[in-house]
């Protein structure tokens, strides 16, 4: 079983967690466990670690990539 | 006339004056021998000295005509040369005056350039500041409205709306992984 870390801004539904463990056991072919971690500066979204790869949908992430767009 | 007869003519009774002919023949020998001896011992010496001195006369009247047309010739050699030496001042002054106009000329010339470098430099420096400050202006917009939108964002985005922006995030990830 491997393991995945999840963070969001608020804490996470059982449907949202059920939802995410679903997605991520179909990613890497096996069942995943998952660990919640809550950080409000997030905003909005999740931002998963399986496997040493990042997948970032936080609403923090959007914002900072306009930022740079408009840098 | 016999000489007994002009002698006995001229006795002491008919001779008031006592002129006697042996005396006055006497006089005049002793006359002729005056004038032969002072022709040899004054007239021929005077003559000869008058001679000499008008020779030397001549030959300094020759020699300072000599002198003179040297010192004419001299002179007017020493005329050509002062205004030959005027000529060439005159020259030498007119070239180094279109030297120094030239020069004058170039250093304005290269005053001008200079200033006009200087001021294309500024230009481009001003320009550049513009820039900078209008990127600086722009970064610190850009900066404020993503605070002010995380602000927002934070007291606006509900869970309803947290949900779907997970459900958003699942549904790209999987069109990843079937792209994979």
């Amino acid at each position: 079983m491997k393991t995945i870390e999840v963070f969001s801004a608020r804490p996470l539904s059982a449907r949202d967690r059920e939802k995410i463990e679903i997605a991520f056991s179909q990613k890497v072919g096996q069942q995943v466990r998952a660990e919640y971690a809550v950080d409000p500066s997030l905003i909005g979204g999740i931002r998963v670690i399986c496997e040493d790869e990042i997948f970032d949908g936080t609403v923090s992430a959007e914002l900072e990539k306009i930022l740079q767009d408009l840098k | 006339m016999s000489p007994f007869v002009i002698t006995t003519a001229l006795s002491a009774e008919n001779n008031p004056l006592s002129l006697d002919l042996w005396n006055i023949l006497f006089h005049m020998i002793n006359l002729v021998i005056l004038i032969v001896a002072l022709y040899f011992l004054l007239f021929k010496p005077t003559k000869k000295f008058m001679a000499k001195r008008k020779e030397e006369i001549v030959k300094i009247t020759r020699e300072n005509e000599e002198l003179q047309e040297s010192t004419k010739k001299i002179k007017e050699e020493y005329d050509d040369l002062i205004e030959k030496a005027k000529a060439e001042a005159a020259k030498a002054n007119e070239e180094a005056l279109k030297a120094a106009k030239s020069r004058a000329e170039a250093v304005e010339e290269e005053a001008r350039q200079k200033a006009k470098e200087i001021v294309e430099h500024a230009n481009q420096s001003v320009e550049a500041e513009k820039e900078r400050l209008a990127n600086d202006v722009k970064t610190q917009v850009s900066v404020i409205s993503v605070e002010i939108a995380k602000k927002v964002l934070s007291r606006e985005i509900t869970p309803e709306d947290d949900s779907a922006l997970i459900d958003q995030c699942l549904k790209e990830w999987k069109g990843e992984h079937e792209n994979d």
